[in-house]
């Protein structure tokens, strides 16, 4: 009950706590938050156990929880027989081109909107806040065509850009730079320093706390990201990034040799993990700009 | 910022350099490349490639493993970036040819002699105004899966031979499978239930696919059976929808009388293609629709006994009709593929083994085919031959005699029966009309109050409103 | 006017770039849609002007008016299940003392799992055979086994159900946020005044959240409005189009069809979701301008 002491503000606070009807409300409340944990915790954990199973074991009656046996070499085996490494070399290649397009091309736009305001910058604006809600299935024929036609199709490229224009991250970037002390950019103007040089000297130093969001946001984005990339290179297995290669799996489930349900989701597992490293190194980083942002993805 | 602007260009000028490779040799891509974790298929095709650039030398192969799905097709060919050769299905050509997407090659296949040894159902399927577009690889026709040990259990059938393999014709020569629809329905109905009696297992009595697609293309056959047509041709020679005859309309009615009167059926009303497979597999069905090129996934997938495996002829209809849907795979070309390149992909295929060809290289290619397959562990059973020249049906017969590895008794009365039941699929938008019909088979699955009549009658609408009425135009 | 030009040029160059990409991937394929929208079409290549043809066609698709009556119904279920849930959980965790750092970690992590692996786990969680998972666990609990996504009345709420899973943690930690952003004065105050618990969160903690309320209500419609790869993986639109999305139809009509005019008729749809998806952002600009 130590804890409880330190409750001082807030709905319920510890006086209240003391009394008995509270008492049986916060276990109420503590249970109902179990519950929702283990419904957060139980499909990630009967993925990974159900993934050790063999095909036949998976689909026979009755249910079981656990695998007959754990096989970690069927980890291997199956790494191995797919070349599972070379699908995280092209997301790893994908994430990072897409990072810096993201960082840079609304990073600059923004700047641009808010700070440097050139005319014009409005009618800008108010255009790319238009596009704050189209997703890129709703255009994916006509966007498709673009990428044919400057011939990007079936290289990263357009996969790298894409990034470079999303109004969420722009918006992100805007409202942030809209914070920056004015001043600083005033006494920056009559030292004669161009625009860029402001850009550099200034923003950019300043810029950490939201390029670390928009990175977040960015490689969870380019990490699983599946359609866009499955279009554009369709037809180069070998550049193809985990997700892609996991859809095309799904896809063709049962189709070919060797293509198992239990494969299927042992790759899903194998997926899943540098997710959960990802996000337990930057875990502060991630709760808070979701809480801060108020965008979830 | 100029930095980030030299480090843009640098990044395009090296992806534009990558990709313009430059070489004197004609090249030629080939689609269905295995990709590169089916490790003996790879080696497999490395050694036709060394053989094959060895004869011409001024030709290249590379492999570039492209497997055919509608979505990813449309954005690569429009692109332009199609293998020179690849693989699809035999819904398929149609569409191709008339977005442009394929090339004719009518001329050097006469050229090569191929044209008349081509399976003319086949070779029709792959035409269009006179102009043949592809090469067929192999068919394959529907027919009934059975797990024997399933059908063992509630006493259907036996070792009669005691040679340690169950076998679906008993010592009298009699079959003991369904043989028609009326048949197969009591004996799904008898399976599933002695097997809640006895055993208290769910055990399906059959598997009706019935989603992407797959409901469609299994209905058009059960609905053939029962006498219907589809799609048929006026007399002023104008072809319509005619999904709502009354033969259909039994056909439906009679899958939904398996699902909810003798509750035979699995749970799930979405099964696709390799769905059929797991649950026969498994234990949880008896019997499903399949292709005969697909007899050998639960055994590999799943580790099914080939000795408890059966695969029979369709059922016959009510009215004594009976059919085995009929298709395949067929090779296709790239419409931006030179005469040369058409003329080394076609090349190519005598050495894969897929020719009509009987040189010495082909034949070895067949054998290693087979070979392989063997290593794998496949069951090796007769396949629907592409080519009707007596010299490569005979090699091909003989390699299949040699190396069949399961008892052809359990399979015989399908190869036997299937050249005078198989029939095409229907002409006109047959993956749309498919689309149509898998919505009113999960309608009857998930709907006990489900209407057969209503739900054909309005596909048939929109099938022909949407679809039929634009062909006649 | 030189003097224009040399006082902005340096801003502009900055702006180019990315209103190139801006051209590029968002307003010209846009743009395209509608003049798509508008021809009679062989691939892209547009043959003859049809007028308002195509959205005719589209219109009397049975199976747009079935995705349109269900991306209702996605909207409906989502605000059910999907909206009230997060704000319910917030207000839970903020008064939680044991382990709450933990709680949030955990209640949070769905949302950085990738969406397709989410979408391809909840479909074989969803096995409708009497031996799938959640059917075992209804077992134990002696009810009779459900058939789940294959049922046309649970199919939505359930795709809905999956899509809350990954993202609710998210909208949690922003009401989160908010509520502990609450001034304690308040509380202190009503407290003196003696307060009930219901009346501190009705008058107090409700009113506080009511900005961020309306701004992640709106965002929520919005985003079922883009329901498309969870129905296409999950039940390929099944069973009987009953969970089928209106991006799923356009991808049906742009790649999956042999519709001669397939694009055009995938871009008239596109271009009538699209007009709804500017209706609805231009309310939510509106409310997220008021709550600043």
């Amino acid at each position: 009950m130590e804890h409880l002491k330190s409750k001082r503000d807030g709905l319920l606070i510890f006086s209240d706590y003391k009394k008995t009807p509270f008492k049986i409300l916060y276990g109420l409340m503590v249970l109902i938050i179990m519950i929702a944990i283990i419904v957060t915790v139980f499909p990630p954990i009967w993925l990974f156990l159900s993934s050790f199973k063999s095909a036949a074991e998976l689909d026979s009656p009755p249910f079981t929880l656990f695998p007959e046996k754990f096989k970690l070499s069927k980890v291997v085996e199956l790494w191995n027989w797919l070349q599972f490494g070379r699908y995280y070399l092209n997301s790893l290649w994908l994430i990072l081109g897409a990072l810096f397009c993201s960082i840079l091309f609304n990073g600059l736009l923004a700047y641009a909107i808010s700070i440097v305001k050139p005319v014009g910058h409005k009618i800008v604006f108010t255009l790319v806040m238009i596009s704050l809600m189209v997703p890129v299935i709703l255009n994916m024929g006509p966007l498709l065509q673009n990428i044919r036609n400057v011939g990007m199709t079936g290289t990263y490229l357009p996969l790298w850009l894409v990034h470079g224009a999303n109004p969420f991250y722009f918006i992100l970037f805007k409202v942030y730079f809209d914070q920056l002390p004015k001043t600083l950019f005033e006494q920056a103007q009559l030292d004669g320093c161009t625009k860029f040089q402001m850009f550099r000297k200034i923003v950019v130093p300043l810029s950490r706390p939201i390029v670390m969001v928009v990175s977040i946001f960015t490689v969870n984005a380019a990490w699983s990201d599946f359609l866009l990339p499955y279009l554009v290179l369709s037809g180069e297995s070998a550049k193809q990034p985990v997700m892609v290669m996991i859809y095309s799996f799904y896809d063709n489930l049962g189709r070919q040799q060797g293509l198992t349900l239990d494969r299927l989701l042992m790759i899903i597992s194998i997926s899943i993990i540098p997710t959960i490293i990802f996000f337990i190194i930057f875990q502060k980083q991630i709760t808070s700009s979701v809480a801060t942002t108020g965008i979830k993805e | 910022m100029k930095k980030y602007f030299s480090l843009l260009v640098i990044l395009l000028v090296l992806v534009m350099m990558a990709g313009c490779k430059n070489n004197d040799k004609i090249k030629i891509t080939i689609g269905m490349w295995p990709e590169p974790f089916m490790t003996d298929d790879v080696e497999m095709f490395n050694e036709w490639k060394r053989l094959f650039e060895e004869d011409y030398p001024q030709y290249e192969i590379e492999g570039k493993p492209y497997t055919y799905s509608v979505d990813t097709f449309f954005p690569m060919a429009n692109n332009g970036t199609t293998p020179t050769v690849f693989q699809t299905w035999f819904t398929e050509p149609q569409k191709l040819i008339k977005n442009g997407f394929v090339k004719d090659i009518t001329q050097p296949l006469k050229d090569l002699g191929w044209y008349d040894k081509m399976d003319p159902e086949m070779r029709e399927a792959l035409t269009h105004e006179e102009k043949v577009y592809g090469v067929p690889r192999d068919g394959y026709g529907l027919g009934l899966f059975i797990n024997l040990s399933i059908f063992e259990e509630v006493g259907l059938v036996d070792d009669w031979n005691n040679d340690g393999v169950l076998d679906i014709v008993d010592q009298d020569g009699n079959p003991r499978y369904p043989e028609t629809f009326a048949e197969l329905k009591q004996t799904a109905s008898y399976i599933t239930q002695t097997e809640k009696t006895l055993y208290d297992k769910n055990v399906a009595g059959l598997v009706i696919l019935s989603a992407n697609n797959n409901g469609g293309w299994q209905f058009s056959n059960i609905a053939w059976n029962f006498g219907a047509e589809l799609q048929k041709q006026n007399q002023d020679g104008t072809w319509v929808s005619n999904l709502n005859s009354p033969e259909a309309i039994e056909a439906l009615t009679w899958i939904k009388e398996m699902k909810w009167e003798e509750e035979t059926l699995p749970a799930s009303a979405s099964l696709t293609y390799g769905d059929w497979y797991n649950k026969v597999a498994t234990g949880q069905a008896a019997m499903a629709f399949a292709g005969n090129d697909a007899i050998s996934m639960p055994i590999t997938n799943y580790n099914m006994n080939k000795d408890h495996v059966a695969f029979v002829p369709m059922p016959e209809g009510p009215n004594g009709e009976q059919y085995s849907l009929f298709g395949g795979t067929p090779y296709m070309f790239a419409s931006q593929a030179t005469d040369e390149q058409i003329k080394g992909a076609l090349l190519f295929l005598e050495y894969m083994g897929r020719s009509p060809e009987m040189s010495e290289v082909s034949k070895q290619s067949m054998r290693v085919g087979m070979e392989t397959a063997v290593a794998k562990g496949m069951p090796i059973l007769p396949t629907i031959k592409p080519w009707i020249n007596e010299d490569y049906l005979t090699y091909a017969n003989l390699l299949e005699q040699q190396y069949v590895n399961v008892e052809m008794s359990n399979f015989q009365d399908f190869y036997d029966r299937f050249h005078d039941m198989r029939k095409a699929e229907e002409p006109y938008y047959t993956q749309d009309m498919y689309e149509i019909l898998d919505a009113c088979i999960q309608q009857v699955l998930t709907r006990e109050t489900a209407n057969p009549s209503a739900l054909l009658a309005s596909a048939n609408a929109q099938f022909q409103t949407q679809y039929m009425s634009q062909i006649n135009e | 006017m030189n003097k224009v030009i040399k006082k902005n040029l340096g801003g502009w160059l900055i702006m180019l770039p990315s209103i190139v990409l801006f051209i590029f991937f968002v307003w010209l394929p846009l743009a395209s849609n509608v003049s798509l929208s508008l021809f009679e079409t062989v691939g892209y290549t547009k043959v003859k002007f049809i007028g308002l043809d195509n959205y005719k066609a589209v219109l009397n698709d049975p199976v747009f008016v079935k995705a349109f009556m269900n991306t209702l119904k996605y909207t409906f279920w989502s605000i059910l299940i999907g909206f009230a849930f997060p704000i319910f959980l917030a207000l839970l965790l903020s008064e939680i003392i044991h382990l709450k750092g933990l709680f949030r970690t955990l209640i949070y992590f769905p949302n950085i799992v990738p969406g397709l692996a989410v979408v391809i786990m909840w479909k074989y969680l969803f096995n409708p055979e009497p031996h799938g998972t959640l059917n075992a666990i209804l077992e134990v609990f002696h009810i009779s086994p459900q058939i789940w996504l294959n049922s046309q009345n649970l199919v939505i709420p359930l795709i809905v159900l999956t899509m809350t899973w990954k993202g609710a943690g998210a909208t949690t930690l922003i009401y989160l946020a908010t509520i502990q952003g609450i001034d304690n004065t308040y509380y202190e105050a009503s407290r003196i005044e003696g307060a009930t618990l219901w009346q501190r969160i009705r008058h107090i903690t409700l009113p506080h959240l009511i900005p961020t309320i309306r701004m992640l209500f709106i965002l929520q419609i919005i985003t079922v409005f883009q329901v498309f790869y969870e129905p296409l993986v999950m039940t390929s639109g099944g069973p009987n189009n009953s969970s089928i999305s209106l991006l799923q139809l356009i991808y049906k009509y742009a790649y999956m069809r042999e519709d001669p005019n397939g694009i055009s008729k995938a871009a008239a749809i596109g271009v009538i979701v699209a007009i709804m998806l500017f209706i609805l952002t231009f309310v939510y600009l509106k409310l997220t301008k008021e709550k600043e």
